[in-house]
């Protein structure tokens, strides 16, 4: 009995202690800190709340980039100027597919849109976006986006309950892809590694396009980890009988052809036709628009999918096609 | 898993759970076991490498003992040093002597299973692997030189080499010390289980908040010193000494406290190294268990200072530099090893520190001033990634200063760790509260949990040590 009773004072006590930390952060604490690493749920949220028939899924393709553009309308006010329907985007640099779908099973029932169009990009699928420095950022910015309190959530980021990878290890599989993942070329740029070694031998610049293969240097396999994200929300859109329309971006395959010769262009090509085949024979409605644009339409010689309003308003052009047809 | 994981949090109690279920003879497989899963935790494909360290000095310490020749047991030692410290070369220093070479770079690109080799052993240090190959080696050479006799059981043995709590960074144990506790037939008290919450409960508030903070707030300067000005790149060195003393030693504490809930006592690894009146003192007290490890297997062989001054000058100078680059493959970390060393000579030479009951308060003061500088220099040397890095801490002057408004709520718990230290003197947390009333214990033990509730930091730190 004596034992018992020092253990209940004791835990008792440790829970109360517990609750005082717990009330003090919930009002001292968590609001400055849910601001700067729950950014996505206030940004995703204000965007649902305005009940739209369309969500537009996009990252900072989405946005103007330059001052002098002679449009500064992002894509989605292009569309929405355009259409009767009421569309909205939710868009934040480096967001990917993994996110959309974590984004969507939050939406609630009774705000569900009529239709959801996706930017894939052709890059996102490769290992430096994969294991981007971002992406921990963004996993641990969802332990925030839930229901518990803020002292749990807190602990949950801290303790990295969530989908983390160690820097080392994205490092790890971003050097493994590049050494070892096969490439579907006949020559020598069996991998990116050697792609890469015989273009710093035969250029006097071969930075830019080595940059260049090592982000669009990659074979999408079924395999790939991003693919079964998309799958995902393809599968998310078929149980609740919302459309799903996905827009393969387009890249900057003229610069991608002149610095490093024709092969990396038609494996980006060809991955963009993986993609479009694949999920077209799921019933998704796919727009490839990958070799769309010309290369003065692109704002970075850094490999973006960032547009100059020719580019955007291409882009919008076919999402009101989508919208106004039946598909 | 580490310690301050989720899965750790749930590990241990059913860890203990099944220790304590079975009967007392038996409780060592339990404990073999959950070591091996608990090192699985962080890849399954590094439990071959303990175990072929586990089975070498298993089977080389039996013969050594059961050898009367002397050039055979010279021999067998000889096959244990090569096997162990070529597994901790391969995989821990390949890049730095071989990998990183442009001849290697020629034929690993001209030769695929090159390319391989130089993947798997590039594939990242297998976690502890310094620790528990120090802690083998330890034990052959104790067999060797006829200070201990052999374990005869395998496994037995084998808990020896992965005892989980001080696995992965230590502190490293002789075989003397920790096996015969391995074994002991323990009784848990309620004074076990509240000495185990103390240190676990302090070493937490060490790492998740101080150690992890600072990390935070002096990573980002450390990987590009060039962009901060001048007040904090003098500040840093500073900080990331604070760090890896509060990371290293929260990691310590709370090995310490697991270890007491399986009846295992093990060493103390700090005792107020930056209270240190001079450098020798402070390698008396800043990771006890590798500098004695050193001081035993590496200086004292070398000759010690029984010698002529030149010779205890090499021994002291190849032993910090030893010292150095078993903290990692890098230059900057031999260079660290040997600036320690060069000032302990130097030290000890001209200006060796009489007791404390000697020194005045003013000498007192000078000599801390000075051990505490030296230490924080050598800090730098130790964390930068490159001379090219350290010479950006003494030229030019960028834009960004590590001092920002979202760092001053941190100052809360920052002065909190100072006045406990200072508080606690040299003892641990657990002496300190040994005989304090409840108002003194609780009031510790809730600023340490509201610390770790509201001010743990969420970055990508790990435990510094883990990668040694």
């Amino acid at each position: 009995m004596k034992s018992f009773n020092y253990i209940a004072s004791r835990l008792i006590g440790f829970v109360l202690i517990l609750l005082i930390g717990s009330v003090i952060y919930q009002f001292t604490i968590y609001p400055s800190i849910k601001k700067s690493e729950g950014w996505l749920q206030p940004l995703a949220e204000r965007q649902l709340e305005k009940n739209a028939e369309i969500l537009y899924f996009s990252s900072s393709t989405n946005k103007a980039f330059g001052p002098n553009d002679t449009d500064q309308r992002s894509i989605v006010q292009i569309v929405q100027d355009s259409i009767q329907h009421k569309i909205v985007s939710i868009d934040t640099g480096a967001i990917h597919c993994g996110i959309f779908y974590e984004i969507l099973q939050r939406i609630p029932q009774n705000q569900l849109p009529k239709k959801i169009i996706i930017d894939l990009n052709v890059r996102s699928f490769g290992n430096n976006w994969i294991h981007s420095g971002l992406e921990n950022s963004l996993q641990r910015n969802l332990v925030y986006w839930n229901a518990y309190p803020g002292v749990i959530n807190h602990l949950r980021a801290s303790m990295k309950v969530y989908n983390y990878q160690s820097p080392a290890e994205h490092h790890r599989a971003i050097e493994y892809g590049e050494k070892f993942a096969e490439l579907p070329f006949g020559n020598s740029h069996t991998t990116i590694k050697k792609w890469c070694d015989s273009l710093f031998n035969a250029s006097k610049t071969p930075e830019e396009g080595m940059t260049m293969i090592r982000h669009f240097g990659h074979f999408i396999e079924e395999k790939n980890s991003m693919l079964r994200n998309v799958d995902l929300i393809v599968e998310w859109g078929k149980k609740r009988h919302i459309p799903i329309v996905f827009i393969i971006l387009p890249e900057n395959v003229h610069r991608m052809e002149f610095l490093v010769g024709n092969d990396l262009r038609k494996l980006v090509e060809q991955n963009a036709e993986f993609l479009q085949k694949r999920y077209s024979t799921k019933n998704v409605h796919v727009i490839n628009l990958v070799d769309d644009l010309d290369e003065t339409v692109f704002f970075e010689s850094f490999p973006t999918e960032h547009y100059t309003s020719v580019g955007r308003k291409h882009i919008a052009q076919k999402m009101i096609e989508v919208i106004n047809s039946k598909k | 898993m580490t310690f301050n994981s989720v899965q750790f949090i749930l590990f241990l109690p059913l860890a203990l759970l099944l220790y304590y279920a079975v009967n007392a003879n038996r409780r060592w497989i339990v404990l073999l076991m959950m070591s091996y899963i608990f090192y699985a935790g962080w890849k399954v494909e590094y439990l071959a490498l303990i175990v072929y360290s586990t089975l070498i000095d298993y089977f080389v310490a039996q013969w050594i003992f059961n050898s009367s020749s002397k050039a055979k047991r010279k021999r067998l030692l000889a096959l244990s040093l090569v096997s162990n410290f070529g597994l901790l070369i391969l995989f821990k220093y390949f890049h730095f002597l071989i990998g990183g070479s442009p001849w290697f770079k020629d034929l690993a690109d001209s030769n695929e299973t090159m390319l391989w080799l130089q993947f798997v052993f590039e594939y990242g240090i297998p976690v502890g692997i310094s620790f528990y190959t120090f802690q083998t080696v330890s034990y052959t050479l104790d067999v060797y030189h006829g200070r201990i006799e052999p374990e005869k059981n395998l496994g037995k043995f084998a808990l020896f080499v992965t005892f989980f709590p001080q696995l992965v960074a230590g502190p490293i144990e002789r075989f003397s010390e920790l096996h015969p506790q391995l074994f002991n037939a323990f009784k848990p008290k309620l004074e076990t289980f509240r000495l185990a919450f103390q240190l676990c409960l302090y070493g937490f508030f060490l790492k998740m908040v101080i150690a992890d903070n600072l990390g935070d707030i002096v990573s980002p300067l450390f990987a590009d010193p060039s962009a901060y000005n001048q007040i904090s790149k003098v500040v840093a060195p500073f900080l990331f000494g604070f760090q890896i003393f509060a990371d290293f030693f929260g990691y310590t504490l709370i090995a310490i406290g697991v270890a007491h809930l399986f009846g295992v006592r093990l060493m103390d690894n700090f005792k107020s190294p930056y209270g240190s009146y001079s450098l020798r003192e402070f390698w008396s007290k800043w990771h006890i268990s590798l500098s004695t490890w050193f001081r035993d297997y590496v200086y004292i062989p070398l000759g010690g200072s029984k010698h002529s001054r030149n010779r205890w000058i090499l021994a002291i100078l190849v032993t910090f530099g030893l010292s150095g680059l078993w903290h990692g493959a890098n230059v900057t970390y031999i260079y660290w090893g040997l600036f320690h060393g060069a000032y302990y000579v130097l030290e000890q030479r001209f200006f060796p520190a009489p007791s404390k009951d000697r020194m005045k308060i003013f000498e007192k003061s000078l000599r801390w001033i000075s051990t505490f500088i030296a230490i924080t220099f050598g800090w730098l040397l130790f964390r930068s990634n490159s001379m090219k890095d350290i010479s950006h801490f003494f030229s030019g002057t960028g834009e960004i200063s590590i001092f920002q408004v979202t760092i001053l709520p941190l100052l809360i718990p920052i002065i909190g760790f100072f006045m406990l230290e200072i508080l606690f003197r040299q003892q641990r947390i657990d002496q300190f509260l040994e005989n304090k009333s409840p108002l003194v214990r609780w009031s510790i033990y809730s600023f340490a949990l509201i610390s770790i509730l509201l001010f743990s930091a969420r970055g990508d730190m790990q435990f510094i040590y883990f990668q040694f």
